[in-house]
């Protein structure tokens, strides 16, 4: 089980998230929804490692990240919302780069890579540098990435942005199949469809507050979305929407 | 006539591309403003030459006041205004070369602008543009520089025209030869570009960057020495044929007198060369216009080989100066200036020691040349996968792949080039001057690795931390003692072995230390990813 409690990050006078409690069972994709500028991605920077909490604690199956933070790395898979990455290499290149990085040994990386480039749709692009690679291509490589070394907690920001229809829905499939093997998965996004489409708990953040936690229903759709609105102090965008369209005609 | 409306669209384009020419694009906002501050202290120590070159001018014209036969100071003039055309020549084929990747408008330029309602030619013609004024920013700049030397010259009664007339003559000729360095580097990009496979359009062209990078500073005594060439002008030698710059003198000959039948000859190979490297790059530039795929494809494919024996850093460290033209140019640039002043010390002294010296050329600049192209950041934002795989345990193993690289290029590539000259010095006894060499390499590697904490490429870069003229000095400092101390320990370790032994003893128990304390901060000291300027904090001011 990944636990986050009491987490907190101040940037000078800025409280970016403050005392965010959540956690994720195993088995579970936990949707983690917040407006631009509620503390959402700098959650995920603290998850992953990539940022020290101010305070707080993070734990992943009884593995305090404070004090074991490469043991606590190990385990855990992540797709940043951009897909930054080393776009003079070849897929293949950048692959067994991360994972010989993520110490797995060589001779099954190799064949874990090809099998997941193929997988993925990237084998014929194998020669060609990530330069010329889609927006969609370099999100498949990180995910690719992500799940190299099998890891216990996937942490996905955003990961279907650039994503074409087939791509998508085959994320969609890899995030429900990975949960159900007793995975766990944070899915930090704005969009309440895929939401409510692949996960199975939701968090709410505004203002870097936790401020709902609600289980997924099927039977009401736009239940989500109701609650956000209401929890996150949403204004009505249909007047603004009739502004611009009156200074665009004006 | 165009339209006011077109012709500002026009400025704000072409302002853009200009500016764009100054972004490295690599540097975050404070290594933006380092890179200032590193300008200006060039600017500042380019001036301070040219003031030094223009006094040593002054003495030397000041002095034939009443000499018999003018002769030899008619050929000086010749050889002299050829080094005023020469240098503004270097400078403008070297700042072609570092932006020959902005050529032609790339495919951001053209995803961005061909959504708007601008047309190609538009877009070409703002890009052509941009390049003319940055191109201009530096032929101008040049050629300023040098007119107070080309006064100096032209005011000598031994000059072919009257003050005016010579400056005039200079700078319209000297603006040609620039053109004329700018729009051969113009050419064979342009010529590359259209005939190399697509697939390997960007490979060949990031190699043949450093490679040309490389030329020009090997080209460096040559321009240097073109003062001297005034034996030749007046011997009129056919090795001046081969000799752009001597074009331009005969080309300023013939159109403003003064010249000979041999002037004459060289001004008509000028003309021509002229002609022909316009027409080549004219032709490549219209080709490209109409097939603008070629540029945009940024497919690059790689070598199917993979190797087994090198490291994950070791590999990536690699791949990336093999593809990055950036880094590759920066290596083979740097590295190919202490090839140079090798080159010009063992030139004509082989059978002296005084040779000995040139291998800490080498590896005074290798060593800087690698250091300086790892530090480069690549990708920055893609650093995300190294921080979150670190750990105490492999860090160490993985920044061991930077000391392999430093002892490669600045230890091994040094030595094995002098070992031959070492050998034909001292024969078997060459063994341990090549291994004091060695030694003293060695040291310079820990010397240079001192506070390092980088996977290569991954930490942004702050250039210009130090003041320049301090860097400057002790920089300087540093190559002349070098030369002097590691050429006489090769001697010495020639000559005696208990000097060998005990020399080596000592240089080897400082890297030792050195070497120590690296490896206890790369075993305890986490990862760095952001360059930082030195702060007042660590002059220990507060106490």
């Amino acid at each position: 089980m990944l636990e986050a409690r009491g987490l907190t990050k101040r940037y000078g006078a800025l409280l970016a998230v403050d005392r965010v409690d959540f956690c994720v069972n195993r088995g579970e994709v936990l949707g983690y929804l917040g407006p631009n500028g509620s503390g959402k991605s700098t959650t995920v920077n603290m998850i992953v490692g990539l940022l020290q909490p101010g305070s707080g604690e993070i734990t992943l199956n009884g593995t305090k990240q404070a004090e074991d933070p490469a043991a606590y790395k190990k385990r855990i898979g992540y797709v940043p919302e951009e897909p930054f990455l080393y776009t003079h290499l070849t897929a293949p290149e950048y692959l067994t780069l991360v994972g010989r990085l993520r110490e797995m040994p060589l001779e099954g990386l190799e064949r874990k890579v090809t099998e997941l480039l193929k997988l993925f749709l990237l084998w014929d692009a194998r020669y060609s540098t990530m330069a010329a690679f889609s927006k969609g291509m370099r999100q498949r490589v990180i995910l690719a990435a992500a799940l190299l070394h099998n890891p216990d907690l996937l942490v996905l920001d955003e990961p279907f942005s650039g994503l074409d229809v087939n791509a998508s829905l085959l994320f969609r499939s890899l995030i429900t199949m990975f949960a159900a093997q007793g995975r766990m998965i944070l899915f930090s996004t704005h969009r309440f469809d895929m939401v409510e489409k692949v996960c199975s708990r939701a968090v709410i953040l505004s203002k870097g507050r936790v401020v709902a936690e609600r289980t997924i229903t099927r039977e009401r759709p736009d239940a989500l979305e109701e609650l956000f609105h209401r929890v996150t102090d949403q204004q009505d965008f249909t007047p603004v929407a009739r502004d611009i369209l009156a200074v665009v005609q004006a | 006539m165009r339209r006011p409306a077109e012709a500002s669209r026009s400025r704000l384009l072409t302002r853009h591309f200009f500016g764009a020419l100054f972004d490295l694009g690599f540097l975050t906002r404070e290594g933006a403003d380092g890179f200032i501050r590193v300008v200006i202290g060039i600017v500042a120590v380019i001036i301070t030459l040219g003031l030094w070159l223009t006094r040593m001018y002054t003495i030397v014209y000041a002095l034939p006041g009443g000499v018999a036969d003018p002769a030899p100071y008619v050929s000086a003039v010749d050889a002299n205004t050829m080094t005023a055309i020469g240098l503004p020549m270097w400078i403008a084929a070297f700042v072609t070369v570092l932006i020959s990747h902005s050529l032609v408008p790339d495919e951001t330029d053209y995803r961005v602008l061909m959504a708007l309602p601008l047309t190609k030619a538009f877009i070409f013609r703002a890009k052509l543009l941009a390049l003319a004024m940055f191109c201009a920013l530096f032929i101008a700049g040049s050629l300023l520089g040098l007119t107070v030397l080309v006064i100096v010259i032209s005011s000598s009664r031994f000059a072919p025209n009257i003050v005016p007339v010579s400056v005039a003559a200079y700078w319209l000729v000297g603006a040609l030869a620039c053109l004329f360095s700018v729009l051969t580097i113009v050419s064979i990009n342009g010529l590359l570009t259209i005939l190399v496979p697509r697939s390997r359009v960007h490979g060949v062209t990031a190699t043949v960057k450093s490679a040309l990078l490389a030329a020009l500073m090997l080209s460096i005594p040559s321009v240097l020495a073109l003062p001297a060439k005034a034996g030749a002008f007046a011997g009129h030698s056919r090795a001046l044929y081969s000799l752009p710059p001597a074009w331009f003198v005969g080309i300023e000959r013939l159109a403003f007198g003064g010249g000979d039948a041999f002037t004459a000859v060289l001004g008509r190979i000028g003309l021509v060369a002229f002609a022909s490297v316009s027409a080549v790059a004219a032709t490549s530039y219209l080709v490209l216009y109409r097939r603008f795929d070629r540029v945009m494809l940024t497919t690059v494919e790689v070598s199917r080989r993979r190797s087994r024996w090198r490291g994950t850093i070791g590999d990536f460290t690699l791949a990336t100066l093999r593809r990055s033209s950036l880094h590759q140019g920066v290596l083979v640039a740097v590295s190919a200036l202490g090839v140079t002043l090798a080159i010009n010390r063992v030139g004509g002294q082989t059978a002296t020691y005084a040779a000995l010296g040139a291998v800490w050329l080498l590896m005074f600049f290798i060593g800087l040349a690698t250091r300086a192209a790892i530090a480069l950041p690549i990708d920055q934002r893609a650093n995300w996968v190294f921080r979150m795989t670190e750990s105490d345990a492999t860090r160490a193993s993985q920044l061991s792949a930077v000391t392999r690289l430093m002892r490669q290029t600045t230890v091994i590539v040094p030595v094995l080039v002098m070992a031959p000259l070492e050998w034909r010095l001292f024969g078997a006894r060459a063994v341990p001057a090549l291994a004091m060499n060695a030694v003293c390499g060695l040291l310079w590697v820990e010397v240079l690795l001192r506070g390092w904490r980088r996977i290569p490429f991954t930490s942004s870069y702050i250039p210009g931390k130090q003041f320049i003229a301090q860097t400057l000095v002790v920089g300087i400092g540093t190559l002349v003692l070098g030369v002097t101390i590691v050429g006489a320990m090769a001697l010495g370790a020639a000559r005696s072995t208990a000097f060998f032994l005990i020399a080596s003893l000592l240089l080897g128990t400082i890297t030792l230390v050195f070497r120590r304390t690296r490896l206890h901060l790369w075993n305890n000291g986490a990862l760095e990813f952001d360059d930082k300027m030195p702060s007042a904090l660590d002059l220990n001011l507060y106490g």
